[in-house]
């Protein structure tokens, strides 16, 4: 039997849950790796996304608060996508400093475990590297990413308002993580640089300013492709590059997939994964010796 | 769509008749927020993603809450179309919750029945909501779909935006067909918590 090194509640989000396999499945091998045991919440729901809090600001603290109310007490919470961490963040935030929205929601939905803590999936990462690297345990099977020159893409997922900014985490962990896993990061204008969200199906020439600017200049500080923690900006990525039909594109990588390389998945293996890109990037694994 | 020239930048003196001098104090409650403490640096702006496409840009719209110029920041397309990626609020020497200011006015613009700024953006977020009424999640394919019945009046340049990419992409299955839901008990509890003045909009 297999020991787990962390029990943690898993909340998908939408997005993981309906689409984004390519990132899903490559979570879990990293996961299982690390041996991170995840149980998916049961019967959550929506944290409210971008909308949510953009028509009336009781919507994430609500949604949050029926999240709150499914999960067991005694494990952290670990939620892939960086808008949903935001969202649940805003709730804790609000039903733990304002007694009596907590008892609002506590009498509408019974008790509410707000002190559980909630982990991003990169500070999970970034966590459990850290402390491989002091304790000097290497990873069985690890292929470091030699050669491959990336460009960290944040998005807006770094940016907090002051009461929610977490203060445990240096502002580069991807960075960090990407330098520890072998790869060659590279210094460039616009990692915190938003891709548009909602504003790329409304206005898509707006987004097709936003990514040519982004994807223009990594390529032009050198990166061979972008790697992004968000599952929304790495489709927005796609999408306009496609659209804008744009010379020499870079593909987009999730976190995840570089992860699951590192960790010694061979990357022919999993075609599944590269399918699903609107920019392939098999040519590029091949050309740095990381496809078998 | 076009560059916005600022509002701003016109010769016309500021018109504080109608002005609601209570206004900034009761944004920076519901917001969590303290206005006066703006300093018009024009960070804000600078980091905005968005800044080229605003009337006033999240700056202006600071200035025009303690001013108290109420119906001149409700009405702006400012709030609108405010992305919500929180840039001001991270660089804000003053630490203020400026996205969350936009949040608070967009909400009020609707409360008070005004004119929207950006109809089909706030069209978008309904036709999200809708779909997170209905399944307690949100689906890709049906926000889409909504998003495009909201907004039939566009013409058939939005209609047909995107459509050959995005059934693309549903045939590829990168974004599911079917949306993912909520058990009945929880979607009837979502519906009370999912409401608001957008529903009728």
């Amino acid at each position: 039997m297999t020991e787990y090194l962390m029990e943690a509640s898993y909340f998908p989000g939408c997005t993981m849950k309906t689409g984004v396999d390519e990132s899903n499945k490559p979570m879990q091998l990293v996961l299982s790796k690390l041996r991170v045991n995840l149980e998916e919440i049961n019967d959550w729901n929506c944290c409210g996304s971008s909308s949510g809090h953009a028509m009336n600001h009781e919507i994430p603290v609500a949604m949050g608060a029926r999240n709150f109310s499914r999960i067991p007490v005694g494990k952290p919470v670990v939620i892939p996508c960086p808008n949903c961490y935001r969202n649940w963040s805003t709730a804790k935030h609000h039903l733990e400093t304002e007694p009596e929205t907590k008892k609002k929601y506590e009498d509408a939905l019974g008790r509410l475990p707000v002190e559980t803590p909630i982990l991003n999936i990169y500070d999970l990462y970034y966590q459990v590297f850290n402390t491989a690297k002091e304790k000097s345990i290497a990873f069985e099977g690890a292929k470091p990413l030699a050669g491959l020159k990336v460009a960290v893409y944040y998005g807006c997922s770094a940016m907090y308002p002051k009461d929610l900014r977490p203060n445990d985490q240096p502002r580069d962990s991807v960075e960090r993580l990407m330098k520890d896993l072998g790869a060659e990061v590279v210094v460039w204008p616009w990692p915190h640089k938003c891709c548009s969200a909602f504003v790329s199906a409304v206005y898509p020439e707006i987004a097709e300013e936003f990514i040519t600017q982004i994807v223009g200049g990594a390529a032009q500080a050198g990166a061979e492709c972008l790697v992004t923690t968000c599952a929304m900006c790495q489709m927005n990525v796609e999408m306009r590059i496609k659209s804008s039909n744009m010379a020499n594109p870079l593909p987009i990588f999730h976190l995840n997939q570089l992860m699951a390389i590192y960790l010694g998945e061979k990357a022919s293996a999993h075609q599944d994964w590269w399918k699903f890109h609107l920019v392939d990037p098999v040519p590029l694994l091949k050309k740095v010796n990381l496809w078998d | 769509m076009n560059r916005e020239v600022k509002k701003f930048s016109s010769q016309e003196p500021i018109n504080m008749s109608a002005s609601d001098l209570g206004f900034a104090k009761q944004v920076g409650k519901v917001a969590g927020t303290d206005l006066n403490s703006c300093l018009t640096c024009m960070s804000c702006s600078g980091g905005c993603p968005m800044y080229p496409y605003m009337d006033y840009g999240p700056h202006g719209i600071m200035r025009l809450a303690v001013l108290g110029l109420k119906k001149e920041a409700l009405t702006s397309t400012t709030i609108w179309r405010c992305v919500g990626c929180h840039t001001c609020a991270a660089v804000c020497p003053m630490a203020i919750n400026i996205a969350g200011v936009m949040d608070y006015l967009r909400e009020e613009c609707l409360a008070e029945k005004l004119p929207v700024g950006d109809v089909p953006l706030m069209q978008f977020h309904r036709a999200f909501l809708t779909s997170v009424r209905f399944h307690g999640r949100a689906s890709k394919v049906e926000l889409m779909g909504l998003h495009k019945l909201f907004t039939l009046g566009g013409g058939p340049k939005t209609w047909m935006q995107d459509a050959v990419l995005g059934v693309k992409m549903i045939l590829m299955r990168k974004l599911h067909l079917l949306p993912s839901r909520v058990s009945g008990v929880g979607r009837g509890q979502i519906k009370k918590f999912v409401t608001g003045p957008w529903r009728s909009r």
